[in-house]
C-alpha cells in the first residue's frame, strides 16, 4: 500500500472517529465499537505501507503521525474500558483525526530509502514507546484540565479522577523512559554515546521532568503547594512534549540535531 | 518501623520545622544561583581534573555522604535531604537548565570561554554542561537521590528502588566518568594500516591500536530524480523543497513537477557504452542507469533516453527536456557501508572482522565505529573513516539503565496503587 492508499483510508478513520466521538459524549455503547473501526482501518494502512516501502514507516514525520494517530485511540479505548470515561475517549478519536488530517494536507513524498543509522533494531521500539507515551500523557492533560475546570465548579476534586490522572502519568512516564532508554541504548551502538544533548534529546529530557514533577508532587499533598498549581502540571508538560516532538526542529538550538529530518 | 514518608510540610513560617517546599525551593535555586556566579566570577570549572582517579574518589566520597543518611535517618537534615519537596525542587532546577540548554545552542565541550565574551557566556549559558551551575546542581541532585535509596532500602520497595538506583547510578557515571571518555577519529586508506588519530584541532596522537582495511563497500539505494534549471543549475522546488521522484523499478510510473515520468530500464550497476547506451556491469566504478521516458503534461511532448548518476571520471548524464529544463539523477543514498579490517592491539590481539554503521567492533578497550567515507566519490571512496571510543564507566552507565528500564516497567505495571 502506498501513501496514495492515504486519501482514501484517512478520511474512512476520521468520518469513524467523528462518529465514534459524538457518540461517546451521549454515552452511546456503539461509540467504543466505531473508534476501534477507525484505528483499525489506520494499523492496516501502517501494516501494508510497511511491506511496500520494506522497512517500518517511522523515519519522517508523516510516519510517525500515523502512529499517533492509532495509538492515541488505541491509548483511550485501554482507558474507556477500565475508566469508562467517555470524553477521553471523545478526546483521543478526535485528536487522532487532527494529526490524520495533517497527514491528508501535507502528504509526503514518498522514499523507501533509511540511513544506515536508522537501521536497527532499536528503531521500532524507540518511536513506538515514545508514540504510546505521547499517547498516554496526553490523556492525563485532558483530566488535569478536566480535574481544574471540577475544582473551579465544586470546590472539591473529584477522587476517582485523580486516580486516574495519576495512574496515567505513572505509565506514561513508563514508556516515557523506556523511549529515552532505548534511545539511549541505540545512540551508544549507532554514535559510540549513549547521551549527547542532542536538543531532541534535551527535550526529551525537559518533558520527563515536567511529568517527574507532577508524580512527585503527588506524593506530598500539602496546604503550600496549591491543588491547582499541581494540576497544572500536566497540561504544561503536554506542550513541552509537542515541542520535543514537533517543534525541536524549528528551534535555532537544533542546527546540526541528529534528529532532525 | 517504616523509614518516614515524604516531606508532610505543615510548616506554617519558612525555616521553621520540618522543612518542606518553600526550603526546598530557596536551597535548590540558591545552589544555581550560586553556580552562576562562580561562573561569571571564575569562568568554567576545572574539569579536566575531574579524571581516573580523582573522579574515583569523588564518587566514594558522595556514596559514603548517601549512606550516611541512612543512620542519621531521623536528624532534620537528612529528612529533609530524602524528602520530597527537595526532590521537586531539584527536578525543577534541572528541568529549568534542560530548558535553557534547549532554547540556545550549546558550545561543544571541552569548554574553552572565547576573548571578550558577552554576559549570556559569562554566566555559562552557551556551555552548561560544562558551567558551575550544573556541576553544583548535578552534585546536589546525586547526593540527595542517593540519599533518598539509602534511607528507603528494603526489600518493599523495588520499584522505586530499580527507578533510584538506576538513575543514580546511569547520572554518576555519564557525569563523573565525562572526562575518562576518549573520542578519537581515524581514516584508514583502503589496503592500509593506520595506528593516529587526528583530532578535531590537528593534533595527531599514536593509538595503542592499529587498524588495516582490507576492503570498503557501499550498497546504494535507487536514485532520486530531479528537475534542474539549466541556466541556474539549481534543481526546481515545489513547497519549498527540491522536488523528486524516488525511482523505484516496483512503482515505473510516477510524476515530477509537470512531467509524468516512466521508468523503462533501471541498472544498478553500470558502465556507458556509447553515448545513447549503458550496460550492466560488475566493476568497481560503475554508475547507476536509467532509461526514462517523460511527457510533458501540456504540450504531451515525450522525452526518452538514458540518465545516470556520476562517478568520480563520469560525469553524470542528465536527460534534456524542453524550456532549458534537464532531468537529472541525484547522487544516491546509502544503504549500507561496511569496512572489512583487521586490528592489531597493543598486547597482540589481532582482530579479523567487518565494521558498519550501528555494529560496532570491540577491540580490548576499545569500541571502533564506521563513521564516514569519501562522499563525494560515494561507491569508489578509497578511505573510510573510524570513530575509536573508550569509556571505562560504560558498565556502571549500562548497568543503571538496564535497572532504569526494569524500574520503568514495574511503574507501568504497577500504577500509582501500591504505595504503602
Ligand atoms: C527516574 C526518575 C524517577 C522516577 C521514575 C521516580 C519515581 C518515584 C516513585 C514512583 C515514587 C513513589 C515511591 C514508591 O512508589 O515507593 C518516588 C518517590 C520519591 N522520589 Fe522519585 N522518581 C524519580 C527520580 C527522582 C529524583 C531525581 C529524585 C530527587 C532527588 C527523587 C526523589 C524521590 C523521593 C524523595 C521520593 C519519596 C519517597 C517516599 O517518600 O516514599 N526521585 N519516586
Amino acid at each position: 500500500m502506498s501513501w496514495g492508499w492515504h486519501s482514501y483510508l484517512a478520511p474512512l478513520s476520521i468520518i469513524l472517529w467523528f462518529l465514534g466521538a459524538f457518540l461517546a459524549l451521549r454515552d452511546h455503547k456503539a461509540a467504543s465499537l466505531l473508534v476501534l473501526a477507525g484505528a483499525l482501518v489506520t494499523l492496516a494502512f501502517i501494516v501494508g505501507l510497511w511491506i511496500r516501502l520494506e522497512r517500518p514507516p517511522m523515519r519522517t514525520m508523516g510516519e510517525t503521525r500515523l502512529w499517533y494517530s492509532f495509538f492515541l485511540p488505541a491509548a483511550g479505548l485501554l482507558a474507556h474500558r477500565r475508566w469508562r470515561y467517555s470524553w477521553l475517549l471523545a478526546f483521543t478519536a478526535l485528536l487522532a483525526s487532527v494529526f490524520a488530517i495533517i497527514n491528508l494536507a501535507r502528504p509526503e513524498m514518498h522514499s523507501r530509502s533509511l540511513m544506515p543509522a536508522l537501521q536497527s533494531p532499536f528503531f521500532v521500539p524507540h518511536v513506538t514507546t515514545y508514540m504510546l507515551s505521547y499517547a498516554v500523557l496526553a490523556a492525563s492533560a485532558v483530566g488535569s484540565v478536566i480535574q481544574l475546570r471540577h475544582l473551579s465548579a465544586t470546590g472539591q476534586p473529584d477522587k476517582g479522577l485523580y486516580d486516574f490522572i495519576d495512574n496515567v502519568v505513572h505509565v506514561g512516564l513508563g514508556f516515557l523512559m523506556l523511549g529515552l532508554i532505548t534511545g539511549a541504548a541505540w545512540a551508544k551502538e549507532a554514535w559510540g554515546h549513549y547521551w549527547s544533548w542532542d536538543p531532541k534529546e534535551t527535550w526529551a529530557l525537559i518533558t520527563l521532568a515536567a511529568f517527574l514533577a507532577y508524580l512527585h508532587l503527588r506524593l506530598s499533598p500539602s496546604r503550600e503547594t496549591s491543588a491547582r498549581l499541581v494540576l497544572m502540571v500536566p497540561p504544561v508538560g503536554l506542550v513541552l512534549l509537542m515541542v520535543t516532538w514537533l517543534g525541536v526542529s524549528l528551534l535555532p538550538a537544533a542546527m546540526g540535531s541528529v534528529h532532525v529530518y | 518501623m517504616s523509614p518516614p514518608s515524604s516531606g508532610q510540610a505543615a510548616a506554617s513560617r519558612i525555616w521553621g520545622r520540618p522543612w518542606g517546599y518553600p526550603e526546598g525551593l530557596v536551597l535548590a535555586f540558591s545552589a544555581l544561583a550560586g553556580g552562576f556566579l562562580a561562573e561569571w566570577l571564575a569562568g568554567p570549572p576545572p574539569l579536566a581534573w575531574l579524571s581516573w582517579p580523582a573522579n574515583l574518589f569523588l564518587a566514594l566520597g558522595l556514596a559514603v555522604l548517601c549512606a550516611l543518611a541512612r543512620p542519621l535517618r531521623r536528624r532534620p537534615l537528612a529528612r529533609f535531604l530524602t524528602s520530597v519537596p527537595l526532590s521537586v525542587a531539584l527536578i525543577a532546577a534541572m528541568g529549568l537548565l534542560a530548558l535553557v540548554m534547549g532554547l540556545i545552542p550549546q558550545a561543544p565541550a571541552p569548554y574553552v570561554t572565547p576573548a571578550g565574551a558577552g554576559a549570556g557566556t559569562r554566566l555559562g549559558l552557551d556551555h552548561l554542561t560544562s558551567s558551575w551551575p550544573f556541576a553544583v546542581l548535578y552534585l546536589f541532585l546525586l547526593l540527595s537521590l542517593g540519599a533518598t535509596v539509602a534511607v528507603r532500602l528494603s526489600r518493599r520497595r523495588l520499584v522505586f528502588l530499580a527507578n533510584h538506583l538506576g538513575l543514580w547510578a546511569l547520572l554518576l557515571a555519564g557525569g563523573l566518568g565525562a572526562q575518562d571518555r576518549l573520542r578519537e577519529t581515524m581514516l584508514v586508506p583502503e589496503g592500509g594500516l593506520e595506528w593516529r588519530s587526528q583530532r578535531p584541532d590537528g593534533e595527531i596522537v599514536e593509538m595503542p591500536l592499529a587498524i588495516r582495511l582490507d576492503g570498503f563497500d557501499i550498497e546504494e539505494y535507487p536514485a532520486k530524480l530531479a528537475i534542474i534549471d539549466h541556466g541556474t543549475g539549481m534543481p526546481l522546488v515545489a513547497d519549498g523543497r527540491a522536488a523528486f521522484l524516488q525511482l523505484d523499478p516496483m512503482e515505473p510510473r510516477g510524476r515530477l513537477l509537470g512531467y509524468d515520468v516512466e521508468l523503462l530500464e533501471f541498472l544498478p550497476g553500470a558502465v556507458p557504452a556509447g553515448p545513447e547506451v549503458f550496460v550492466k556491469a560488475i566493476a568497481r566504478a560503475t554508475v547507476q542507469a536509467a532509461r526514462i521516458a517523460a511527457t510533458n503534461r501540456e504540450t504531451g511532448q515525450r522525452f526518452e533516453g538514458w540518465l545516470s548518476t556520476g562517478e568520480s571520471l563520469m560525469p553524470p548524464r542528465p536527460l534534456k527536456l524542453d524550456g532549458g529544463l534537464l532531468m537529472a539523477m541525484s547522487r544516491p543514498e546509502p544503504r549500507r557501508f561496511v569496512s572489512q579490517v583487521k586490528v592489531f592491539t597493543q598486547e597482540g590481539q589481532e582482530i579479523e572482522s567487518v565494521i558498519e554503521v550501528n555494529k560496532p567492533l570491540k577491540a580490548g578497550n576499545w569500541l571502533i565505529y564506521q563513521r564516514n567515507y569519501d562522499t563525494e566519490a560515494g561507491r569508489s571512496s578509497s578511505w573510510s573513516g573510524f570513530e575509536l571510543v573508550k569509556d571505562p564507566w560504560l558498565p556502571m552507565a549500562q548497568a543503571g539503565l538496564f535497572v532504569w528500564a526494569l524500574g520503568s516497567l514495574g511503574l507501568m505495571a504497577r500504577g500509582k496503587r501500591g504505595r504503602p
